[in-house]
């Protein structure tokens, strides 16, 4: 019962502890230079007087649902075939996806650099959003949840005459939706605070992500940067509630064998 | 039924509010816009008369100085008089059209709100059917027995987004004025600079023209701030019916 | 029921941005004064006297201290502090010298008081 108390009073101290820079940073946004010690002038400016703000907030709502609206179906058919078939050069092919998972971002900003000068990207909108879409962490967590699909649903469909396509999008699809979720929220959340990817690989301040002008131009904000920061954790806060129990039992399921 | 009412007496009641600025705008549109000055002389005002279309009124020490629609009109004026002269500028003609051109403005943020919740409510409804119908027959069978109703959904659908976009183009091009000395320098919701400078106008006298703008600004102005509530629940309506 | 509104939560906070969104792009405009600008020009200020540089009319000069004006100029969308001195001045010319770029719009009229770094539009273009 003691070490319980105990257990609880660490999380509940770590957990605070954790939230501190968010409450600084929420302290931060209720006040501006003025004679009044709270106020929401920062919030005023923000949303009313900011165009900065908005290029930047719609900058990284457009990267992220093009990199999400590539990334879930190449990683579902990706995941589905690491798991339902066997096919010559499949270890190595999982094993490299491993690798590439494990790679940081630094140890292939250089040869992604060249790639994309040489393909002419440099410096659009499809530098930041083509190399993150094609990502190997959620087919990874794709084909492990799709591993734990019973074999002999699959045989009862080809029974019944369902194709490989068919298959794939009828009956393994619908199983996976909270990986699916899961891959979603993790995607959504790693890009929408991006900040490396454009600082490399984009050169207009009218194209860089509000997570890159927050970190690098906040005199662009006027004084109101946490008001900004705020408004832009609302929207994965809002995500993360929505997706919380499809989030869990995706990466359990997916993770834990 | 009583649903239908309430948005008929909510409709009348947004037109009529929208009637009482448009009445207020064209009732003050004999008064062109000018600049009152006070403490002048005659000879100053003789000056002026070369430039701008004036009014002198001797025994007052006061006249009027009639904007003549080129651009920078107050601040060749004050260049004009010189720093010592007490002038009120009143764009009392601008300031007045604004509102409701910025109710016009509100409500076609609504129609565009309107549009999207109708498109997707007629999306869930058609996804609602689909799946009471699913047991029944296959897709292809379902979408050939509703293809006139689904074919005037797409239809309304289309028309709605390309109205939609025209809308919002619409909406981007449309500019609001205010004159650059109503404002404030830095924050435009800086209510102790707005107390201040209406303060700073009502200090000089009281002529005609500024009370015959005053109680027309207060219909105005008043007309537009009860339109917001009613904008805001009919903004509600739309929203509940997306969501239903 | 939980998730629908959670959902319709998101669709609110995003709906809502976006008429912001608007607003803002009509307060930006707003808030941007309108300016008339003129050209210094590299012009003598007597016939057959010297030449000089940049020559402004004196009512675009504020003074600033004792023997130092400021005066405005708009670069990229925005308006720009230099501080110059008077070296001559003539019938509402003045040749001026100082942190001031060759051949940049100097702010003749503004609709509002202009700050350092302030975003202008200008709407005029003074030729004399």
């Amino acid at each position: 019962m003691r070490v319980k108390k105990a257990g609880w009073w660490l999380a509940t101290i770590s957990a605070l502890v954790c939230l501190l820079p968010f409450a600084g940073v929420i302290a931060g946004s209720l006040r501006y230079p003025g004679p009044l010690p709270v106020t929401l002038e920062q919030y005023g400016r923000a949303l009313l007087q900011n165009m900065e703000f908005y290029t930047g907030f719609w900058n990284s709502l457009l990267n992220t649902a093009l990199i999400l609206l590539i990334n879930i179906p190449v990683s579902l058919l990706a995941g589905y075939g690491f798991s339902q078939y066997r096919f010559p050069g499949r270890n190595a092919l999982y094993w490299l996806y491993v690798v590439l998972m494990l790679l940081p971002f630094q140890a292939v900003v250089v040869p992604q650099y060249i790639v994309l000068q040489k393909t002419g990207l440099l410096g659009s909108r499809w530098a930041v959003i083509l190399p993150c879409a094609f990502s190997t962490f959620t087919a990874f967590l794709l084909a492990q949840y799709m591993k734990g699909i019973s074999r002999e649903l699959l045989d009862a469909g080809r029974i019944d005459g369902l194709g490989e396509f068919a298959l794939f999008w009828r009956l393994a699809a619908p199983l996976c939706r909270p990986a699916v979720t899961a891959a979603v929220v993790l995607v959504f959340f790693s890009n929408w605070s991006m900040v490396e990817q454009p600082v490399v690989f984009l050169d207009e301040l009218s194209q860089f992500p509000l997570s890159v002008l927050l970190n690098r131009s906040s005199a662009l904000f006027e004084g109101a940067a946490p008001a900004c920061g705020i408004l832009f954790s609302v929207l994965p806060i809002l995500l993360y509630r929505f997706c919380y129990d499809d989030l869990v039992e995706g990466i359990s399921l997916g993770c834990v064998k | 039924m009583r649903k239908k009412i309430t948005l008929g007496v909510l409709g009348i009641l947004m037109l009529l509010l929208l009637g009482v600025q448009v009445w207020a705008v064209r009732d003050f549109a004999g008064n062109p816009d000018r600049a009152e000055v006070f403490g002048v002389t005659a000879e100053q005002m003789e000056l002026l008369s070369g430039q701008y279309r004036t009014e002198f009124s001797p025994e007052e020490g006061c006249g009027a100085v009639f904007d003549n629609g080129k651009p920078f009109f107050r601040q060749k004026l004050a260049e004009a008089l010189g720093p010592e002269a007490a002038v009120r500028y009143v764009s009392g003609n601008k300031v007045l059209e604004q509102f409701p051109k910025l109710t016009l403005w509100l409500w076609g943020c609504l129609v565009l709100l309107a549009f999207g919740c109708i498109m997707v409510y007629s999306v869930k409804k058609a996804a609602v059917l689909y799946r009471s119908e699913q047991g029944e027959c296959y897709f292809g069978q379902w979408v050939e027995k509703h293809m006139v109703g689904l074919l005037m959904g797409a239809i309304g659908w289309c028309v709605m987004l390309v109205a939609g976009l025209f809308l919002l183009r619409w909406l981007l091009s449309f500019q609001f004025f205010l004159p650059g000395d109503l404002l404030p320098p830095d924050f435009i919701l800086d209510f102790p600079f707005y107390k201040e400078q209406l303060a700073a106008l009502s200090t000089l006298p009281q002529t005609a023209y500024w009370g015959d703008l005053g109680s027309h600004f207060l219909w105005a102005f008043l007309a537009f701030l009860a339109g917001i509530p009613l904008d805001i629940l009919a903004a509600g309506v739309c929203w509940k019916k997306a969501c239903q | 029921m939980k998730d629908r509104k959670m959902l319709r939560r998101i669709a609110g906070f995003l709906a809502a941005l976006s008429f912001c969104a608007l607003l803002c792009q009509k307060v930006d405009y707003l808030m941007c004064p309108e300016t008339a600008v003129i050209y210094a020009e590299e012009t003598a200020l007597e016939p057959d006297g010297e030449k000089y540089d940049t020559v402004v009319p004196t009512a675009c000069l504020t003074p600033k201290s004792a023997d130092e004006y400021a005066v405005y100029y708009v670069q990229d969308g925005r308006a720009y502090q230099a501080t110059v001195r008077i070296a001559a001045e003539k019938d509402g010319l003045a040749a001026v010298s100082g942190g001031l770029p060759p051949g940049i719009p100097i702010v003749r009229y503004s609709t509002k008081p202009l700050q350092d770094g302030m975003k202008v539009r200008i709407t005029e273009e003074i030729t004399s």
